[in-house]
């Protein structure tokens, strides 16, 4: 009755329109009045659920990304990735690839991937004449692997929902898949370019250009060693190395390339202070329905009825990846895991899957819900930018969207693109 | 432009609103210097600052429920809008009335709540600064109060015509894209 009530209420809600993090906080408190729980304990749940040091690198990681926009750290990126592929034919589509992927070894999540050098990329493509949409297709697409090559705060949160996998874990086993994805698209972008005759961009960089723009990208390509370095060596916790790359990006940007200026502080101050007070109320409420879900010992009764399906561990991957499909659609990657990973990870561990494995490919899976049409934010951002309809959008985007799915596929059935690094540097 | 009453509640307006945004920054800025500091004299002497993680995180939990409301005013919490969008312009009109209802519902519980947790934890300290727990969970109480009085302030271009109060603080596209 309970759980009825729950998920019902949560649909409902979420249907109608009413924002998601109230949808979640108003379908708990129906079900705790149902289940005759004291009301009193929600404050309390959402409360406790973002009294979490761990969770404090969220904000410190989009701070991190405002400062590192603001002060240009990823401009000399895209210079370099322009430097070293740029001169081929649709060189800057793979300027576009590279250079987001380099990025996301800087930044958390796809949202700063595609709002800060994507955006950039957009507005390059399009004054060399490649079709805007194409443009925004791909620039979407490439952002995913924004909080799948880390730092990533998706598998912070994720860390924090499921004791059995540890946030270095995850980050060594995002790495492969996450180059996996650019590599598709490397491929993809080179077909269409030659099918579509797109024209190269100037002349092959000679040795000093590259030197001279790998010198200069040195000090924007030095914070991942920072970030995983410093979280690997045991130097710095996740949280103390967000904050060391706020600081990180604030001296770079102020005082060896001399974009970021203080005045420019406080605006992304507020900005970050907005993403991240909207993120956390998602966060927050959701701790309030795991709580629920756990009263009425739903994750318990799921894993053991799962158990006795004899799906098989290929067999539940499945099943769980066409429901995260489905799901993600219309949810967005936080909610997702916040909602269905205290539900689905200890049937994974039930199937004896192992569950690095299982999170990432249920944060690949969830990612790339964000560039399913029709209700895909990451559509939505580049779209705006390349200041093109989703429907022309959506003609470019099925053929990547097609072999991002054959790149899930791969990840789900072949642990090993997930575990060898993990387990090459002994972090599971 | 007299000195009438909305004028006046303009004003209150907007005074409320950049006090909660330069409280917000103020935050954010103050959790990033403790850790900061805290970290690099860890590394730099034997000392390390003891209540640096218990008041940083009791600061994120102030800029959360603080944020419910001016994060609201520019329609920054996603919501999915496939289904109001198919509907005609007058039963969209209808079904945000019923919204703003259902979230002014929820605010108002939640104040109520979050008063009688923050009396229940006066007498509870804190682990490491001990002083009274009140302090945090008062946080409850006053983001919902907040929230309520921004919800108020744009509930009428919100109802009539689905649109929120726009800066540059906030894209509301790029909002849980993460």
């Amino acid at each position: 009755m309970t759980i009825t009530v729950l998920f019902l209420s949560l649909v409902f809600f979420m249907f109608i329109g009413v924002p998601v993090a109230f949808s979640i906080g108003v379908a708990t408190l129906c079900a705790m009045l149902v289940q005759d729980l004291p009301v009193i304990a929600l404050a309390q749940k959402i409360l406790t659920g973002v009294d979490s040091f761990p969770l404090m690198a969220l904000p410190f990681f989009l701070f991190a990304a405002e400062l590192m926009t603001g002060g240009s750290l990823s401009d000399v990126l895209l210079r370099l990735a322009s430097v070293l592929v740029g001169h081929r034919r649709g060189g800057l589509g793979y300027t576009n690839i590279l250079g987001l992927t380099f990025f996301s070894g800087l930044s958390g999540s796809a949202l700063a991937d595609a709002a800060g050098p994507g955006a950039v990329l957009i507005r390059m493509m399009r004054q060399s004449g490649y079709p805007p949409s194409y443009a925004a297709a791909l620039t979407a697409t490439t952002a995913v692997v924004g909080p799948i090559i880390p730092p990533s705060i998706i598998m912070i949160i994720y860390a924090l929902q499921d004791p059995r996998v540890s946030v270095l874990g995850l980050f060594w086993a995002g790495i492969l898949p996450g180059l996996l994805i650019s590599g598709s698209l490397m491929i993809y972008n080179g077909w269409t370019s030659w099918k579509r005759n797109f024209r190269a961009d100037g002349e092959p960089a000679t040795l000093t250009i590259i030197l001279s723009s790998t010198i200069k990208a040195l000090p924007a390509l030095g914070l991942p060693v920072l970030i995983i370095g410093g979280i690997h060596s045991g130097a710095f916790t996740p949280t103390e190395a967000s904050v060391m790359a706020v600081a990180y990006s604030l001296l770079v940007g102020r005082f060896v390339y001399g974009t970021l200026t203080m005045a420019m502080v406080p605006k992304l101050l507020a900005r970050s202070a907005y993403t991240t007070a909207s993120i956390l109320l998602i966060i927050s409420v959701s701790s309030g329905f795991a709580w629920v879900l756990n009263v009425v010992q739903i994750p318990q009764a799921l894993a053991m009825w799962v158990g006795t399906l004899e799906l098989g561990p290929i067999g539940f991957l499945f099943v769980v990846n066409i429901l995260l499909l489905l799901f993600g659609i219309f949810i967005e990657p936080l909610p997702g895991v916040l909602i269905l990973v205290p539900i689905l990870a200890p049937m994974a561990v039930a199937l004896g899957i192992d569950p690095t494995h299982f999170a990432i490919v249920v944060i690949v899976n969830l990612t790339l819900g964000m560039i399913t049409p029709p209700v895909g934010s990451l559509l939505f951002v580049t779209g705006m930018v390349a200041k093109v309809s989703m429907s022309e959008l959506n003609k470019e985007l099925w053929p990547m969207l097609a072999i991002q799915m054959v790149v899930l596929a791969i990840i789900t059935m072949v642990p090993a693109v997930s575990l060898t690094l993990p387990q090459w540097v002994g972090r599971i | 432009m007299n000195a009438s009453p909305p004028f006046t509640l303009k004003k209150l307006d907007h005074w409320i609103l950049s006090v909660n945004r330069s409280l917000m920054i103020t935050l954010l800025g103050v959790m990033s210097v403790i850790i900061f500091v805290s970290v690099s004299i860890r590394y730099l002497s034997d000392y390390s600052i003891p209540w640096a993680e218990e008041v940083s995180r009791y600061l994120m939990v102030w800029l959360m429920f603080l944020g419910i409301g001016p994060v609201m005013r520019l329609g920054g919490h996603i919501a999915i809008d496939t289904f109001p969008k198919i509907l005609s312009r007058t039963s969209a009109v209808i079904l945000r009335a019923i919204i703003a209802l259902i979230i002014g519902a929820f605010f108002m519980t939640l104040l109520w709540v979050g008063w009688l947790y923050m009396q229940k934890t006066i007498s509870q300290s804190t682990a490491v600064l001990e002083i009274s727990f009140a302090w945090v969970s008062a946080s409850v109480p006053i983001g919902f109060a907040l929230a309520l009085w921004h919800g108020v302030a744009i509930a009428v271009p919100y109802v009539k015509s689905g649109t929120y109060e726009t800066s540059d603080d906030l894209n509301i596209d790029e909002v849980g894209a993460i």
